[in-house]
């Protein structure tokens, strides 16, 4: 631990020296600020120190154009407390045709066990699917599939702050859908799925299964 | 060589594996036909009566108009369409047949999928009547992996074979992708496929608690 009372080192010194020096203001400014303090501490005489700082606070702030809010330690903690509660609300709302597992990426097979698990507690209905590709130095990606109509404008997928990975999330219905990427106009499955047996026009797809909730 | 240097060159050799990986996905690719002319009216037409007499039969037409886009996509033109649609369809069709009347469309497509890579009809109908045995579960993963076993040179008699012997050992949708993605990783590190679905089969079983037979 320092000591307090230990002399600082001489650089330290100039620069603590340097911050302390007084900053000079427009004499109009000076004056207005020092009158409102002045206000402030006579306004104050009947309260305690708290609400004087508390003022102060307040008065110094709307000198500079802004509000300033009071707030106790117990008030802090009941609005800390509400709004834990109401994100958890908003959390599970937002949440509620998605599920954890099948945010995971890639969208692949990789995605069935949880969703499995899933399927008997959890309603009918579309899952959200995240498909995800690295593809650095590209200009565009979509993802395209049976989902979709194929079409290669319907589903862009965005890219991600490392500046290489494409991702999108998709809602879809349970099922076996098959899926490919549209790279700068290039169609390319996706390398780490399944590939779909059927290669009919000479570029093979991506095979995904969801699983039902039901 | 130092720890630090070690680890760089693990480091460097796992980005190297990835990009491997993914310039050997994107190895065969296509353009996507933006300026493709469209579909004959006596294509539409023929594609409209396959869609009408596959929905006659209570099999997915869906399925067709998916095909007849996905070939849009990739520039195929209209005969190589109604060819693949046409063959789709047979396919579906003998997907029924194996399958029975209750089959539901996603394990029709799987069928069909299979069927296409050169699966047996009979080696289909062993592994319907594997799982069929263990109540309702779907066929739509163990037709699925089967599909693409074959398509990735493992002999379709041998891909049938351990998907079965996995099933018969109660694996369910969860272990037969792990087992799909225990050989994806064993072809990686260049074991052939044989041995790579073998080794899966192997460790398959090892996570269920079974012994292979």
């Amino acid at each position: 631990m320092p000591d307090d009372n230990e002399p600082l080192p001489a650089a330290l010194t100039a620069v603590v020296a340097e911050l302390r020096r007084e900053v000079p203001l427009r004499d109009a400014w000076h004056e207005q600020l020092q009158r409102e303090l002045a206000a402030a501490d006579r306004s104050a005489a009947d309260g305690s120190a708290a609400d004087l700082a508390d003022r102060r606070v307040a008065d110094a702030a709307r000198v500079r154009g802004t509000r300033a809010w009071r707030i106790t330690p117990v008030s802090a903690l009941a609005a800390a407390l509400v709004c834990m509660v109401a994100g958890a609300m908003l959390g599970d709302l937002a949440r509620a045709p998605v599920s954890p597992e099948r945010e995971r990426p890639p969208a692949t097979l990789a995605t069935l066990p949880a969703a499995a698990a899933a399927a008997a507690a959890e309603p009918a209905g579309p899952m959200a699917v995240r498909f995800a590709v690295m593809a650095p130095g590209v200009q565009r990606v979509s993802v395209v599939g049976d989902f979709n109509g194929w079409d290669a404008d319907a589903t862009p997928l965005t890219l991600a702050s490392d500046g290489r990975t494409w991702t999108t999330l998709l809602p879809l219905a349970a099922g076996r859908h098959t899926y490919a990427f549209v790279i700068d106009g290039q169609i390319v499955r996706d390398p780490i799925a399944p590939a779909d047996a059927e290669e009919d026009f000479g570029v093979p797809n991506s095979v995904l299964l969801v699983s039902s909730r039901k | 060589m130092t720890r630090m240097s070690a680890r760089g060159g693990s480091l460097t050799m796992a980005l190297v594996a990835i990009l491997l990986i993914g310039v050997a996905g994107m190895g065969r690719s296509a353009h996507a036909q933006g300026a493709r002319p469209p579909l004959t009216a006596a294509t539409r037409v023929a594609i409209d009566r396959l869609v009408d007499s596959l929905s006659a039969e209570r099999l997915p037409g869906d399925v067709i108009r998916d095909k007849v886009a996905e070939g849009v996509l990739k520039g195929a033109d209209d005969a190589r369409i109604l060819a693949a649609v046409r063959s789709l369809a047979s396919r579906l069709r003998e997907g029924r047949q194996l399958l029975g009347a209750s089959a539901a469309d996603d394990e029709l497509k799987a069928a069909a999928s299979a069927l296409f890579v050169g699966v047996e009809r009979e080696a289909i109908a062993r592994l319907v009547d594997t799982q069929r045995k263990r109540g309702a579960a779907s066929l739509t993963m163990p037709l699925t992996v089967v599909a693409e076993l074959t398509l990735r040179n493992v002999p379709a008699d041998l891909a049938v074979s351990s998907v079965e012997s996995l099933l018969r050992r109660g694996a369910r949708d969860g272990e037969l992708n792990s087992f799909r993605n225990t050989f994806e990783l064993d072809l990686q590190q260049g074991r052939s496929p044989r041995e790579a679905v073998n080794a899966g089969v192997r460790s398959t079983l090892n996570a269920l608690g079974r012994s292979p037979d």
